[in-house]
């Protein structure tokens, strides 16, 4: 299990064992690169043991504290403050942490051990139980590894890929694998793990009472909330880099990094395809550079290197996923740049509004409610929907009357990959109704946005699916499968704490404009007012092109014409997976 | 007394099952435009899928509209406001031209407009298909009949409404006398047409209304000519005679005006008069409007052109006007540069959907600036607006929202008005609630005045008629459609009464 993950950690690799206990970990040395920091780390007093994967930025004041109250440290390393803070403060030590974390602590003396995850799920934790006890990891692949698995399909796993892109939590594609949910804890006693117990749902921070503010204050708590993160996720003994698309978010960092005298080198990736076009991030991506004085490495990458890779990036990707590549290329770079931190800017637009689908979900919501309140629309425009979702080939069209009327309908609608009457074409009828039924809900998989507003509710939708299922899992794959830690400063609950009141505010632009003033010097407006491109791959061109047809053109599709490339992708990536294994 | 009568022409015992089809057919295409409209927003289809989607509910459903009404009461179908304006305001202008968008890239752009659909076109035509249904549904409504009632009971209108169809020839050639003056002292001050200047017409402001009224007397003379012309079945030569002179009058004159639909405008009158006496359609309408389209451009266009780039060109003499008209036309046929042909031309220039859209975007992207105008304050100040004169209101605010739109939304500096289409200042005036509110108004006001003047014979008809204009081509400035009936409708009972022989009262009267 530990060689699997050899990529996530090349510095060290340790092994603890004990009665019944076997505890693994390779190292990634981030902070306190001595190897008295490997891992798996064991408490002065010899009664917790734990292994831990991720950073606690605070640790530092936490470790002065501790120290103010009599605790030695043999280590400058953030894992022997959460081990000691453990031993003092059990699992009510969880909210103080400010960080990515997964980690698992054994207790000698119980016999009981303890695993728990970060409230926003960076980090991952899976765990199985097997016949003679619980396995877990970072990484379901290393579960696998074991030879204790089954390598059994999990329909619910397997249908919410399909309908989403990647698998949505607790689910996996394995139906003895299950997922840690994020801002939850375990507790593990004889081999038997009781039920998840939560300690942070983020989903509060949009729900409740909103707060107004002028503008001008709303600003001044965007700007010291996002400059405090940033400082925050600076935290290394190595040096860092950060992700320079030509987006706001990245340059907000690398504004903000600069600012705080961090000398970070800005990574880009260029494509060919996009040469001299708008999705061409990289003449903007100099710019920002220039402007905040930053070095800056560019990165080609050609359809060469991307057929090249695409069994590196099937191997590393833990999960199915029907992204990540670009993350991958960049992950890549950095790493070949010599780096193992790199900021990343992930997680900005859940945050402060930057998706069109905050404009979007609500309105269609309104509109879907509208009609749905004229009675017998609904069954009205069932026919003409269904006629062009057939005609048009574009199968979502005969769900709209169903699921236009809420907000969660609406995100389904709008985010979805595939739709459930497809399910039966591409995993089996069984599988499907298995899938759908284990998946639960309607539109199924989704949990309720119960917010205060219907910007709050996409937030929370995106937030707690687009992000924690898709976005954060592939920058843990994509960048741990080149070494490298990516740390995403928009992404953190501290953050979103003290900016979740305000989150409505920031629709239609306006919190990304908060966004790009918080540097204290300013992103140029040109940065500001270009239209948003997203930090694509041409994916879609490589793949029609591709030598191997194999991954793309071959493939049977429901509702072929003008296929989308990420629903052939997707298919792809299901395939080449299943033939892996 | 040649009465209308409301139920004559209708056939009552399907009244109520089409009544009842068409309200579903309403609520269909509705819930149909909000469903494009979601569906949009969530980018399940593109915005070309969009508009396309869009500009098919809109030809349907006007279509379905008209055929409904057609089945239902045929009498002066054509003349019909509702018909009309489904027409011209939605068919022409958002309809049919909208197959711009999707001719290939360089051919649009050669015409100015954005070679694709943008989410702004489709937030428009949402609008248009509301406003659309707003119309029909005013139309049909117990107040649009109600206000029908009201105008053929009204004792004024029964007092000076003149029923014949012999016009008065001495007050003909008085119309056309003030008319001709009108238009040649408009020319002499610089106010006249597309030759006028920005400057000199708001130098004028305080009379130039009453030019056009004054200028608007050669087409009620058509009309009335056209009215004793078509009566009777066989037309005497001495009317046909007459006939020919005033429409060379209106047409010369249009030519003059630099605006092609004052070119083709004097044979539709003519046409749509036709239709109301013959009852039946005019065909030789259709390719002598196609004649007069394709004079109008080529004798027009070039004329503009040359207004614009010559420097030394005089508006304010009748003889410059007609020398830059005939230079710009021999000089014109050198010109090789590359021009879209005249067939996409009279697309772009009748179709609003890209302009219009401009609007939309700007009232959702920004604050009106000060000195913009007062959208909501001038509809509802209309009827002021209308019978106030400026000399007595200084602060009577200027028909120059074009002008507005030109150097405010869309960015240009120089002085141009462009039009923004009725949906757009709606929408600036209190969003899709004006847009609904606006055309009921419209609807019901079409069916009141065609209902109640048709009643009233001749003198009914060339009100109506006189109206047309303003009940059919909704204005950009929606303020406008108020404020013509409000000053028109009296104008306009005057002239039929002045125009029209009196009927001798017969012995049992």
């Amino acid at each position: 299990m530990v060689t699997r993950m050899h990529t996530r950690g090349p510095d060290a690799e340790g092994l603890w064992t004990s009665a019944g206990v076997v505890l693994g970990h390779r190292r990634l040395a981030i902070l306190d690169l001595d190897a008295r920091a490997n891992q798996p780390m064991v408490s002065i007093d010899g009664r917790y043991t734990i292994v831990f994967n991720g950073e606690i930025y605070n640790f530092r004041e936490l470790r002065r504290e501790l120290e103010a109250e009599g605790v030695a440290f043999r280590t400058t390393s953030d894992t022997e403050v959460l081990l000691a803070l453990f031993a003092r403060e059990g699992e009510r030590m969880l909210p103080r942490l400010r960080g990515m974390f997964a980690f698992a602590i054994w207790d000698t003396q119980s016999r009981e051990l303890f695993l728990a995850r970060d409230p926003c799920g960076i980090k991952p934790l899976y765990y199985t139980r097997t016949k003679d006890g619980l396995l877990f990891a970072s990484q379901v692949k290393a579960l696998l590894a074991s030879g204790l698995v089954s390598a059994e399909r999990e329909p619910a796993g397997l249908a919410g890929f399909y309908l989403w892109g990647s698998v949505p939590e607790p689910w996996t594609l394995f139906q003895d694998v299950f997922v840690l949910p994020a801002g939850h804890w375990l507790q593990v006693r004889a081999g038997v793990p009781e039920s998840p117990v939560c300690w942070h749902d983020i989903r509060q921070h949009w729900q409740g009472e909103g707060c107004g503010t002028s503008a001008y204050e709303l600003q001044e708590q965007v700007r010291q909330a996002v400059t405090d993160s940033v400082r925050a996720h600076l935290v290394a003994d190595v040096p860092v880099s950060v992700f320079l698309s030509g987006g706001i978010d990245s340059a907000v960092l690398a504004g903000l990094a600069s600012g705080l005298g961090a000398q970070v080198e800005g990574i880009t990736i260029g494509f060919d395809e996009f040469a001299g076009r708008h999705e061409d991030e990289v003449p903007v991506a100099a710019a920002i550079a220039a402007h905040y004085g930053l070095p800056h490495f560019v990165r080609r990458v050609s359809r060469a290197e991307f057929e090249q890779d695409i069994p590196c990036i099937l191997d590393a990707m833990d999960q199915p996923s029907i992204d990540g590549v670009n993350t991958w290329f960049a992950s890549k770079a950095a790493a070949e740049r010599g780096y193992k931190v790199v900021l990343s800017g992930v997680g900005g637009d859940e945050l402060f509004c930057g998706y069109s689908s905050f404009r979007q979900i609500p309105r269609t919501a309104v509109i879907g409610r509208a009609i749905a309140a004229i009675p017998g629309a609904r069954a009205l425009l069932g026919a003409p929907c269904a006629y062009l979702a057939k005609s048009l080939a574009k199968p979502k069209l005969a769900f709209v009357p169903a699921f236009m009327d809420s907000v969660e309908g609406a995100y389904f609608l709008r985010r979805s990959l595939f739709v459930p009457d497809e399910l039966p074409a591409l995993m089996g009828a069984d599988m499907a109704r298995q899938g759908l039924a284990r998946l639960g809900g309607s539109p199924p998989g989704m949990t309720q946005a119960d917010a205060r507003d219907g910007v709050a509710a996409v937030g929370l939708l995106e937030s707690t699916h687009y992000l924690r299922n898709q976005l954060l899992r592939d920058s843990d794959w994509a960048g741990m499968g080149h070494s490298l830690e990516l740390r995403t400063p928009l992404v953190d609950a501290a953050l979103l704490e003290t900016l979740g009141p305000y989150v409505s505010g920031f629709a239609g632009g306006a919190g990304k404009a908060m966004l790009a003033r918080s540097p204290g010097k300013p992103l140029p407006e040109s940065i500001i007012n270009r239209p948003k491109t997203g930090f694509s791959v041409p994916m879609a061109k490589w793949l029609s092109e591709a030598a191997d047809q194999r991954a793309w053109g071959n493939l049977p599709m429901p509702a072929a014409s003008g296929t989308p490339w990420a629903r052939r992708w997707a298919r792809t990536v299901v395939e080449r997976m299943t033939e892996c294994e | 007394m040649n009465s209308y009568a409301n139920s004559s022409h209708v056939r009552p015992q399907s009244r109520t099952r089409n009544g009842m089809l068409i309200v579903a057919v309403r609520v269909l295409v509705v819930c149909l435009a909000l469903l494009i409209s979601a569906v949009l927003s969530i980018e399940l289809i593109t915005n070309s899928q969009g508009l396309a989607a869009y500009t098919l509910l809109l030809l349907g459903y006007l279509y379905v509209e008209t055929r409904n009404l057609w089945a239902r009461e045929t009498h002066l179908f054509w003349t019909n406001p509702v018909v009309l304006a489904s027409i011209f305001t939605f068919v022409i202008a958002f309809g049919v031209t909208n197959v711009l968008y999707f001719l290939p890239e360089d051919v649009v752009t050669l015409v100015g407009l954005e070679p694709i659909a943008t989410p702004w076109m489709n937030q428009l035509m949402l609008l248009v298909v509301l406003g659309g249904i707003s119309m029909w549904v005013g139309y049909s409504s117990g107040m649009g009949r109600s206000t029908g009632r009201m105008l053929q009971r009204s004792r004024v209108l029964r007092k000076w409404m003149s029923p014949s169809l012999r016009i008065n020839i001495p007050a003909l050639y008085a119309f056309l006398a003030i008319s001709l003056i009108a238009r040649l002292l408009a020319i002499k001050l610089g106010v006249y047409g597309y030759s006028s200047t920005y400057d000199q017409l708001i130098a004028g402001a305080s009379y130039t209304q009453y030019f056009s009224m004054a200028e608007s007397l050669g087409q009620l003379a058509l009309v009335g000519v056209a009215l004793q012309c078509f009566a009777s079945p066989r037309s005497a030569f001495s009317d046909r005679q007459l006939l020919w002179l005033v429409l060379g009058y209106e047409v010369a004159f249009g030519f003059l005006s630099g605006f092609k639909s004052a070119v083709v405008m004097p044979f539709i009158i003519v046409g749509i008069v036709y239709y109301s006496q013959r009852n039946r359609f005019p065909r030789w309408l259709i390719p002598v409007v196609v004649v007069a389209i394709m004079a109008s451009y080529a004798v027009i266009e070039p004329f503009r052109a040359a207004r614009n780039e010559d420097a030394g060109f005089v508006g304010t003499s009748l003889v410059s006007i007609l020398t830059t008209m005939t230079s710009a036309n021999s000089s014109n046929a050198d010109d090789s540069g590359e021009r879209a042909s005249t067939g996409i031309s009279f697309l772009a220039r009748n179709n609003l959907t890209y302009v219009a859209s401009l609007g939309i975007e700007y009232a959702a992207n920004n604050e009106l600036p000060a000195g913009s105008p007062k959208f909501l304050g001038n509809i509802i100040l209309a009827p002021a607006h209308a019978l106030i004169p400026r000399f007595l209101w200084s602060d009577k605010p200027l028909q120059n929202i074009g002008l507005w739109y030109t150097n405010r939304v869309m960015g240009h500096e120089f002085y141009s008005s462009t039009g923004m289409s009725p949906f757009t200042y709606l929408n600036f005036a209190g969003g899709p609630l004006a847009v609904i509110f606006g055309f009921l108004t419209v609807g019901i006001l079409q069916r009141g005045l065609f209902d109640g003047l048709r009643s009233f014979g001749g003198g009914g008809l060339i009100v109506l008629f006189g109206l047309l204009g303003t009940l059919v081509i909704i204005d950009s400035a929606f303020d406008t459609f108020f404020i013509g009936i409000i000053r028109f409708l009296p104008i306009l009972v005057v002239a039929q009464y002045v125009l029209l022989q009196r009927p001798r009262r017969s012995c049992a009267e």
